[in-house]
């Protein structure tokens, strides 16, 4: 018994990390621009292509496809900020409904370019890691050490950069953030940047784990969407609280009862949360 | 002259913030009382309790000897209770003559068929209610802006029209949150005047916020003054001016700037 | 200086009766061609503009609902259960459809509806997810992921709807009757409620509009008219499982709304006609008919804020400046 709880346990971090990664670009871009995007899941889905491209057809080592990847990423968000969403920086309703649109190209657009079928991505290292009855694949392994070191580095950023703390005065307030000088025409597209380099990374690193197809961007939305609303829409450590919570009640549950009655539930308590406190479980209590 | 609105130990805490402090006062029929503070004093959140936009942490608020506290606010506007916003809030893609009528058909209530299908009853109550839209646009000198829409018109126009549509539901007391706010000083002396014919043509009585001393002094016919959300004086204009603690209050806050 | 409209709006009458009589046109085209594929594809404008009817009306109080498609799958499933189950005829299991849909609506709205702007949105995109979860989860009602087929056809009195050119007339009177009751809405003082409520719904509450049963009575007739829809879609296609009624179900309602006018009334109806078709102008390049809805959407937000209904207006605003 006390080896399935350790074992849920890993799983449940890693799963938590990924969903890490997915929800501090969706809640960043919301805290920094209101924007809630719809499209955040397809960055994940083109940050896979991107890996796949970069390791089968251009025969690059992981690690340099991971990081041109995020190059990639930051720019295509950037250009995205500037003619998707600019035009609608005082209109949260429309900004959203913009990145519905948005999604549907983007998806669509590697079902063209990549056709319907899913794609193998090779094993970038294979065996497990053991200790006693515990058993932890390398390849995830790896997946969370990445994952844990590229938050670690954003984390820095964010405390100890000028733009890193430019990013976090938007998101506690534009207007202050706006008198002292914050330039917000580098920082949204910055922030956006940034925010689709992290879904897009993610997507890079689990394509060795789940493969890659045009439709794999759902899921991470959905899971980005739950932490971000438990967590409180914006914030980043509410986000991080949520996300390895949400990481750990999947594993967990998944091993005990039916993933179908977890998603319900948490479903449900979504919704609650929003009803009860729409700023998130730790969040002050304003809408 | 008798007692219209009776506050009695109205208190406010938003967290650990205390913005309204066991409040009392009265607010006469047929009078214009004022309520004043510097910033901060508490005088919006006074009127958003009045109003039902909160909920009072503790503290009665009894209308025409009704209590109407923890009534939802378009039940306390049938009360005959209606307000004014601090900002230049209408309806900004509706016609003025459209924004006053909204206001206007509080007092012409329908059911849901009369709303959906028409008929007599909807024809006399849009007919009602046109007739105080008339009435409250030519007060407010708002008439020959009757087809604009509200949200192209002068910010000036635009607080009038607030007011007018507050007018409009035909209320005992009419609460004006800084209805002269960003207006000229002759916009400020014309509305004064606007005032007191208000108050004389349709019978309401008024509780006015307001920074513009001048405007106070000529309109009001008694003052309260708020303090970090606690009454600090109350009585009669000029002597509420001479009250050290008044002047103290509005000092301080002035150095603060 | 801009002239506004007073409601309700007296539009000038010629140009009405051109519009009329352009919709007369586009309703007769099949009968014309006589293509089964032009019924079928006129048939699917009178279902979308009756669902997106519906969210125009839960628009026009300032939300945006994305569980519309929840609403819809209730009441197809409500309409498709009772039909099968409890042999109700089909003419009743619509109405039934909508019945359901807005009874759930009216009592979900009161919570719901606190919510405002994005996290409506978020709330009742989380909803209908839920609800996709739920029916998945009990398949002896939804028939699971593998959902119901064979669902009988619509019928009149008896008379079963077995062709296209049968079904089309019957689903022109639907349409005309949802789109009816969107005129009485927004021509009598109920739409002028609703008007206030989304132009400023502070001042709206302030000036004795109960703006919260206010909202939730649009939220509840506009569910209800999509739960009436979905009933005629499982009738008409035959099929129906919880993924018919996923988010992108939704997301497709949203856009054929934005594109057509968020707040006109005759948004729906522009909106549904302009993109049902889309793909049948598209033969030959069908696979970018999403790319191009994307592309439509975005373009119509940024350019178009009052959609393709307020062209017209757009355009002779242009005109008198110039
Ligand atoms: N919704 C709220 N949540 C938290 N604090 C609030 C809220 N509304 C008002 N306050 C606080 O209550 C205090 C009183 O504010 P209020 O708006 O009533 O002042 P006021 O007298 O109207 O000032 P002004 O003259 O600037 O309009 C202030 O400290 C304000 O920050
Ligand atoms: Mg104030």
């Amino acid at each position: 018994m006390s080896f399935l709880i350790a074992q849920s346990l890993i799983n449940g971090v890693i799963l938590g990390t990924l969903y890490l990664l997915m929800a501090i670009g969706f809640t960043l871009a919301f805290g920094v621009m209101r924007i809630v995007n719809f499209a955040h899941g397809e960055f994940y889905m083109l940050g896979a292509f991107g890996a796949l491209i970069g390791v089968t057809w251009l025969g690059l080592p992981y690690p340099v496809t991971l990081a041109l990847t995020i190059v990639f990423a930051i720019l295509f968000g950037a250009v995205i900020e500037r003619l998707v969403f600019r035009p609608f920086r005082n209109d949260e309703l429309s900004g959203m409904i913009a990145s519905l649109g948005l999604a549907m190209i983007l998806q669509h657009g590697a079902l063209i370019l990549f056709g319907p079928d899913p794609q193998a991505f090779p094993a970038m290292v294979s065996g497990v890691f053991k200790w006693g009855a515990l058993i932890v694949p390398k390849s995830r392994a790896l997946a969370l050490g990445i994952g844990i070191v590229i938050l670690l580095v954003f984390y820095l950023f964010l405390m100890h950069t000028r733009h890193g703390r430019a990013l976090r005065a938007l998101v506690q307030d534009q207007e202050v953030a706006a008198v002292f000088g914050v330039r917000l025409e580098i920082m949204y597209p910055l922030g956006l940047g940034l925010g689709i380099a992290l879904a897009a990374v993610a997507g890079g690193l689990m394509a060795p784990l789940f493969g890659v197809s045009p439709f794999i961007g759902a899921t991470p939305l959905l899971k980005a969407f739950i932490v971000v609303i438990l967590g409180g829409l914006g914030s980043i450590p509410g986000a991080a609280l949520a996300a390895i919570l949400l990481g750990l009640i999947e594993s967990f549950t998944s091993s005990f009862v039916s993933a179908s009655a977890a998603d319900i539930v948490i479903f449900a308590l979504v919704i609650g949360v929003l009803l009860v406190r729409p700023a998130g479980l730790l969040g002050r209590a304003e809408v | 002259m008798s007692t219209l609105l009776e506050i009695g130990g109205l208190t406010k805490r938003f967290g650990g913030l205390t913005a309204l402090s066991d409040v009392s006062f009265n607010v006469a029929e047929d009078a214009i009382t004022g309520l004043i503070g510097p910033n901060g004093a508490g005088k919006t959140t006074c009127f958003n309790l009045i109003t039902g936009t909160f909920s009072a942490t503790s503290g009665t608020i009894r209308f025409r000897g009704q209590d109407i506290s923890g009534l939802p606010p378009h039940r306390i506007v049938q009360h005959g209770l209606a307000r004014t916003f601090q900002a230049a809030t209408t309806f900004p893609k509706a016609s003025v003559r459209e924004n006053i009528l909204r206001g206007a058909l509080l007092r012409h209530p329908l059911g849901l068929g009369s709303m959906l299908f028409g008929g007599g009853a909807a024809r006399r109550a849009e007919q009602g209610a046109r007739d105080t839209v008339d009435k409250v646009m030519e007060a407010l000198e708002l008439t020959e802006h009757a087809d604009r829409a509200a949200g192209t018109l002068a910010y000036g126009h635009q607080k009038r029209l607030g007011v007018a549509i507050g007018l409009a539901t035909r209320p005992g007391l009419l609460l004006l949150d800084e209805p002269a706010a960003g207006l000229n000083p002759d916009e400020v002396d014309r509305f004064g005047s606007m005032l007191k014919e208000i108050r004389e043509g349709f019978g309401v009585s008024v509780l006015i916020v307001e920074h513009h001393m001048r405007l106070i002094m000529r309109v009001c016919d008694h003052l309260v003054v708020l303090d970090h959300g606690e009454k600090i004086a109350e009585g009669a204009p000029d002597r509420v001016r001479d009250d050290p603690k008044v002047i103290e209050a509005y000092l301080g806050a002035d150095h603060a700037k | 200086m801009s002239v506004a409209k007073s409601y309700p709006t007296s539009r000038s009458l010629p140009m009405g009766l051109f519009w009329a009589a352009a919709l007369v046109l586009v309703a007769v085209i099949p009968w014309i061609t006589g293509s089964t594929f032009h019924f079928h594809i006129a048939i699917m404008v009178c279902i979308s503009a009756m669902a997106t009817g519906g969210l125009a009306v839960t628009a026009w109080v300032g939300q945006l609902s994305l569980a519309h498609a929840a609403f819809a799958g209730l009441g197809a499933y409500t309409s498709v259960l009772l039909v099968t189950r409890f042999d109700l005829p089909v003419l009743l299991g619509l109405p039934a459809g909508a019945l359901v849909a807005g009874a759930v609506a009216f009592v979900i709205g009161a919570p719901l509806l606190r919510l405002r702007g994005v996290y409506f949105v978020l709330i009742t995109f989380a909803l209908n997810e839920l609800f996709r979860l739920i029916m998945l989860d009990v398949p002896a009602l939804s028939g699971g992921s593998s959902g119901i087929a064979g669902i009988p056809k619509l019928s009149i009195f008896g008379m079963t709807l077995s062709s296209y050119e049968e079904v089309y007339p019957f689903a022109l009177l639907c349409l005309a009757l949802v789109m009816g009751l969107l005129v009485l809405i927004r021509k009598g003082q109920l739409g002028r409620r609703f008007g206030a409520v989304e132009e400023n719904l502070a001042l709206a509450e302030a000036s004795g509009i109960p703006t919260a049963r206010t909202q939730n009575l649009a939220f509840t007739l506009g569910s209800a008219i999509a739960g009436f829809s979905g009933a005629f879609l499982a009738h008409y296609v035959g099929f129906i499982s919880p993924e018919t009624f996923g988010f992108q179900l939704s997301v497709s309602y949203v856009i054929m709304l934005v594109t057509g006018g968020r707040l006109a009334l005759w948004g729906p109806l522009v909106g549904a006609l302009f993109l049902t078709p889309l793909p049948e102008f598209l033969r030959g390049a069908v696979e970018y008919q999403h790319i191009i809805y994307g592309v439509i959407l975005i373009a119509v937000l940024r350019f178009l804020p009052q959609g393709l209904a307020g062209l017209p207006a757009q355009l002779s605003r242009k005109g008198d400046r110039s």
